[in-house]
């Protein structure tokens, strides 16, 4: 059937497909087998099975401090980007094509220009703030780098949005304000919800600003690994990269099925 | 119809067009004073700390040979594009002619890599790519010579992580373009004789050919800048931008330079990306834009 509608180009292309499948899984699952070793070094297969690793990093001081703080920071900043994201992109919806344009290239172009010079930039001013190690501006700098997925998600939302129910309710006498919190808002809260996942997401596995916003007092978990993979030769971080997988894995099948568009 | 009269009056008064431009100035304001004001800080750095200068962009070039940095960046992000178009292509092509509930399945295999931590990727290809590992085992033996490959801390490992990281980036588009196709027109040539291969070169392909372009400057772009996978699958030893930049404030303190290589980093990425939307606006002759 497949090979008769789509000829040899079609059967190569199932098989360099597949083989793309599994190049794209292969370091996600590599992780499951290495996570389980009892040793003090990664193996494949596993030497004995155990979940020593598991427990060494649940009772890890450090380690546990550095995840709360990555929640802490992850929350923060996921907050702000919601709700600023929200409103930022309800108004470009109501914005001048030329006001949209230039306010969307703006306000995105924190996920378009590369991540290192956003880094320094920020860690000029923190330096001379004394904001290094602040869990404060490290909620600050990742709220900026995730507002645009906000933006983005509360965008398609908006645009999937009949202009008439806000023009019916502002006709009825609602004014901007109510209709925004009694019409817009509850209409579109799943794309808000998605963005706030995909804000969490993001903060949490941030790894390039938080390296240098970090300094010595507020490492986050992605930090702490960094510093880790040179030196830490044990299945620590295979154990802990499982568990990533495994939140990630569940909030983006929870982003993705909030930002799904639904039929009316 | 006094009450008509009010109700018009209240949507008059209440225009949403300038409400709505109060609603942007939140996120201005935290773009502006955390994004905006510290680049063009940097930017000030860039020009010299004290007055006016260009010595800063003179070193860069001169005794750091930064040109020779960018050529490799720009050198190893072709590869990258190379690897994730020949990749991608097939990936977006099966995707685009599965049915609905199989695309949902396997469209999972492309977005939840997309959605995992980039360092929990690259921290296993630093175990799977290791000297001695299956990989540099396999392809020791594939190759001449017989002796394991070096794959880590060198460009290749540098171009297998950064193309595993980027790939989603050229599904997605390629996906798009394949998948909003007319199929009549694939059905018309068809029944015109040619054959499934005839209908894959003269229509399929070319109608996709957006989607390659648009998904190939993302990658690029976003390959231009790319830290953590050169930081970690380089080792160190394979330089380029964003590690060179991360280099001199970390190791050398040196913030005029970083600043100068930070701007001409930007620059040519500005660059791109208006290039990537020029693209993205591009149109079929049908008239349907292919690419979101």
């Amino acid at each position: 059937m497949w090979s008769a509608e789509h000829g040899w180009i079609g059967v190569a292309f199932r098989v360099i497909a597949a083989a793309g499948f599994v190049y794209l899984m292969l370091p996600i699952l590599m992780m499951f087998p290495l996570s389980l070793e009892q040793g003090s070094l990664l193996r494949f297969p596993p030497s004995s099975i155990s979940l020593r690793w598991y427990s060494e990093y649940f009772s890890g001081r450090e380690w546990m401090a550095s995840t709360l703080l990555s929640f802490k920071v992850a929350v923060g900043a996921a907050g702000i980007a919601t709700l600023v994201g929200t409103l930022a992109a309800v108004g470009l919806a109501r914005a001048s094509e030329a006001v949209r344009n230039v306010c969307s290239l703006i306000l995105l172009s924190p996920i378009l220009l590369p991540t290192v010079v956003v880094a320094i930039a920020i860690y000029g001013v923190y330096a001379s703030l004394r904001l290094v190690g602040s869990p404060f501006g490290l909620i600050l700098a990742h709220a900026v780098l995730t507002t645009p997925f906000v933006i983005l998600n509360v965008s398609a939302a908006v645009a999937a949005l009949p202009r008439a129910l806000e023009e019916a309710a502002m006709s009825l006498g609602a004014g901007p304000a109510a209709t925004l919190a009694q019409v817009t808002i509850p209409l579109i809260w799943r794309g808000i919800a998605a963005g706030a996942v995909f804000a969490f997401l993001v903060s949490f596995d941030e790894v390039v600003i938080a390296m240098f916003l970090s300094g010595t007092q507020a490492v986050t978990l992605p930090k702490r690994m960094l510093d880790g993979i040179f030196y830490e030769m044990t299945p620590i971080l295979a154990a802990i990269s499982v568990m990533l997988v495994l939140m990630n894995v569940a909030l983006a099948v929870l982003g993705l099925v909030l930002a799904r568009p639904r039929r009316p | 119809m006094k009450r008509i009269a009010r109700d018009a009056a209240a949507v008059v008064r209440f225009p949403p067009l300038r409400a709505g431009v109060l609603l942007l100035l939140p996120a201005l304001a935290l773009v502006g004073v955390l994004y905006l004001i510290p680049v063009g800080r940097l930017a000030a750095v860039s020009f010299g700390e004290k007055g006016l200068s260009l010595a800063a962009y003179a070193a860069l070039l001169d005794q750091w040979s930064y040109s020779a940095i960018l050529l490799r960046t720009f050198r190893l992000s072709a590869l990258v594009v190379a690897g994730c178009v020949i990749l991608g292509y097939p990936i977006a092509y099966v995707l685009a002619f599965s049915s609905a509930r199989r695309r949902a399945l396997l469209s999972l295999l492309v977005l939840l890599p997309f959605w995992t931590s980039v360092l929990v990727r690259n921290y296993a290809w630093v175990y799977l790519l290791r000297k001695g590992g299956v990989l540099s085992v396999a392809a020791g033996v594939l190759l001449p010579g017989g002796k394991p490959a070096e794959l880590l801390y060198n460009e290749v490992g540098v171009v297998i992580g950064m193309t595993n990281t980027l790939l989603p980036f050229m599904v997605l588009p390629i996906f798009v373009a394949i998948h909003s196709q007319d199929r009549a027109l694939r059905e018309a040539a068809g029944s015109l004789g040619a054959s499934p291969s005839r209908v894959f070169w003269a229509v399929t392909l070319p109608l996709s050919l957006t989607g390659v372009y648009a998904g190939s400057l993302l990658v690029f772009t976003t390959a231009v800048g790319f830290f953590i996978t050169p930081a970690l699958l380089g080792g160190g030893r394979v330089l380029l931008a964003a590690t060179f930049i991360e280099q001199q404030i970390q190791e050398f303190v040196n913030w005029p330079l970083a600043a100068a290589a930070s701007m001409i980093l930007l620059v040519i990425v500005a660059a791109l990306v208006a290039a990537y939307r020029r693209v993205t606006a591009a149109r079929t002759f049908g008239g349907e834009r292919v690419v979101g």
